[in-house]
């Protein structure tokens, strides 16, 4: 049963990691649109909070505009309070450098540690980019849990926008 | 020799403005000892999300009534942000110094008014100390006279800033 998660959690891993890399490809040519306002970062900071409650995940949710300026940020009750810069740095990661900051945490895991190296960049997973229709427009962050349920609370707030 | 006849001259002035002290004989008010402690607000448990929220919303609302745009933070009775909203054209520096005030107001137990008008004052030793802003628009959040967080504004004159941030801090009790 717990295996049967654990494979679940996996597959589903992976599909996010193949859909994210084929993204992060795009991105780097993405023209960028308006920043994101308050209204969609509303709407995607619900539906990432609704996936971590389910879950009964505490997490921070971050959300910024393309220049990694914050639009919006919450903090559930209890959370752990690294986790406040934790993912501010993860969105503003994802903002600046048109990707998600898994990309960053593979990379470095696979022995690219010169990576560590670039100010301003969280190699930890959880930071997702934002596009919509077309444009670049800002990036979520998540940081609570592990980096991996973090992403996959970002992730649930990416969907809101389609 | 250039450098003896500076030294020399540097010791003057100094015993000159020694004697200027001394003759006035001014009473120092920060010699005053008060008997009470200032600010001896205790601290409650910190804000919960769903009220943090709340102060934001309502902040907002007024905000928005007004035709303002402004940036709103809360942060718990430790200083730390539990929500943050930045209203659509808000300008980006207020981002940071709406948290700021909300910091700095939890973690002096006090409007961040009073800083403004320590400063306005004369006071100007305040701008030394760690962590103070010197411009109303912070305020904190007390439940049953205890601390439990502060709420932050910033984006519009700090007299505006503070009409927002009381509409948001009115609804903590």
């Amino acid at each position: 049963m717990l295996l049967r998660t654990c494979t679940r959690f996996t597959m589903a891993g992976a599909f996010a990691l193949l859909s994210f890399a084929a993204l992060g490809q795009n991105l780097q040519t993405m023209p960028f649109g308006a920043p994101i306002g308050i209204d969609a970062a509303k709407k995607m900071a619900a539906a990432a909070a609704a996936e971590a409650k389910k879950n009964s995940w505490p997490v921070c949710i971050a959300i910024v505009d393309y220049h990694g300026d914050l639009v919006y940020f919450e903090r559930a009750d209890n959370t752990q309070l690294g986790s406040v810069t934790v993912a501010l740095d993860k969105a503003r990661t994802a903002a600046k450098f048109k990707r998600s900051t898994k990309v960053f945490e593979d990379a470095v895991a696979g022995g690219r540690n010169a990576l560590l190296r670039l100010g301003d960049a969280s190699p930890i997973q959880g930071g997702l980019p934002i596009a919509v229709d077309g444009k670049f427009i800002g990036a979520i962050g998540v940081s609570g849990v592990t980096s991996q349920q973090d992403e996959q609370v970002a992730s649930a707030g990416l969907s809101a926008l389609k | 020799m250039l450098l003896k006849s500076a030294a020399q001259a540097a010791v003057a002035a100094m015993l000159a403005a020694f004697a200027m002290g001394t003759a006035a004989q001014q009473p120092n008010p920060m010699d005053v000892v008060p008997d009470k402690m200032p600010n001896d607000i205790p601290y409650g448990a910190p804000i919960s999300l769903d009220r943090a929220e709340a102060a934001i919303n309502a902040a907002v609302a007024e905000s928005r009534k007004r035709g303002w745009k402004l940036n709103v933070a809360v942060v718990d009775s430790g200083g730390n942000l539990v929500a943050f909203q930045r209203m659509d054209g808000a300008q980006i520096a207020s981002i940071a110094i709406s948290e700021h005030k909300a910091r700095a107001s939890a973690t002096f137990r006090r409007e961040t008014k009073a800083f403004e008008a320590g400063i306005q004052g004369g006071n100007n030793y305040l701008i030394t100390l760690d962590g103070v802003i010197g411009s109303r628009g912070g305020i904190p959040l007390l439940e049953g006279g205890k601390l439990i967080g502060a709420i932050g504004c910033s984006g519009g004159t700090g007299s505006q800033d503070e009409v927002v941030c009381k509409a948001g801090a009115a609804t903590v009790k």
